[in-house]
């Protein structure tokens, strides 16, 4: 709830609520959240007033069967497609922040499968690990995510330093990798 | 039932963030592309080595660019990002 109250952007992916097996029960989390995140940008004052909701679903028109009361909201399908799903995200940030670079949805994509690679090598190696990053927490998985984005960034830097050192030609090329 | 386990450390997060670094290439990245083609991309980069249609033609090149780049690993992805499995390189074999 402290998350929900002091975030300005929310994503609420609705594709997740059917249970994993048959044994457990519907889950009624990120609707909950969702209720949770309108009701404040509606009757949470001025400084709530701006918040900016995206909400995701699997198929274009599923969450009319459930709730009925979301339309006219920024709504979008992914068909649980991680490509377009990262495509969907990519355009609804690029909407809120036209002046800023955001990296291309290929950019991302390829990063993200990285990341999972490393995930699934260095931490689910480790003592404790669950058997999938799917078992891992949440909190965990942003946590570990965040440090290899950071290591990313970092290390494009000092890769380009290095090509600068060596020649101008790298450096440019590098350059021109990093903005596009 | 799956239990979660809160396993973050900053030492593990180190450890793992060192597959980031493009200046130590360990890995190369047989990625899903656009319209269904497969991209070849070294450990760090933005941008693919190449794209190939299937997955085979993409296994080979992967292979001969992680031996050129002295990369120990060829790693296979499937279409939802997932690692689907990981091709050890070692430098006295062929393909």
């Amino acid at each position: 709830m402290k998350l929900i109250e002091s975030s300005d952007f929310s994503i609420h992916d609705l594709s997740r609520n059917n249970p994993k097996t048959l044994d457990e029960p519907v889950r009624f989390n990120m609707p909950l959240e969702l209720g949770l995140a309108m009701g404040c940008r509606r009757f949470g004052g001025e400084k709530h007033h701006r918040k900016k909701l995206l909400i995701l679903d699997k198929d274009v028109h599923e969450y009319d069967k459930y709730i009925g009361d979301i339309s006219g909201q920024d709504i979008e399908s992914h068909n649980d497609d991680p490509q377009i799903l990262i495509s969907k995200i990519r355009h609804w940030i690029t909407r809120l922040f036209p002046n800023r670079e955001i990296p291309f949805e290929q950019q991302i994509w390829f990063h993200y499968n990285q990341s999972q690679s490393e995930v699934k090598d260095t931490v689910l190696n480790s003592t404790k690990a669950p058997d999938s990053i799917l078992d891992l927490e949440h909190i965990d998985f942003i946590r570990f995510t965040k440090d290899w984005i950071v290591a990313l960034k970092k290390g494009m830097r000092n890769f380009t330093l290095t090509l600068h050192r060596r020649n101008r030609f790298g450096f440019l090329r590098c350059i021109s990798a990093i903005v596009n | 039932m799956s239990t979660q386990v809160a396993l973050y450390t900053k030492a593990l997060g180190e450890l793992l963030a060192n597959g980031a670094r493009p200046d130590r290439i360990n890995k190369i990245h047989i990625i899903l592309g656009k319209k269904d083609s497969w991209s070849v991309v070294a450990q760090g980069n933005s941008r693919s080595s190449r794209s190939l249609h299937s997955k085979s033609e993409a296994i080979t090149y992967a292979k001969r660019l992680a031996r050129s780049k002295s990369a120990n690993w060829v790693v296979v992805h499937n279409k939802n990002g997932d690692v689907d499995r990981k091709i050890e390189i070692k430098a006295s074999l062929t393909d």
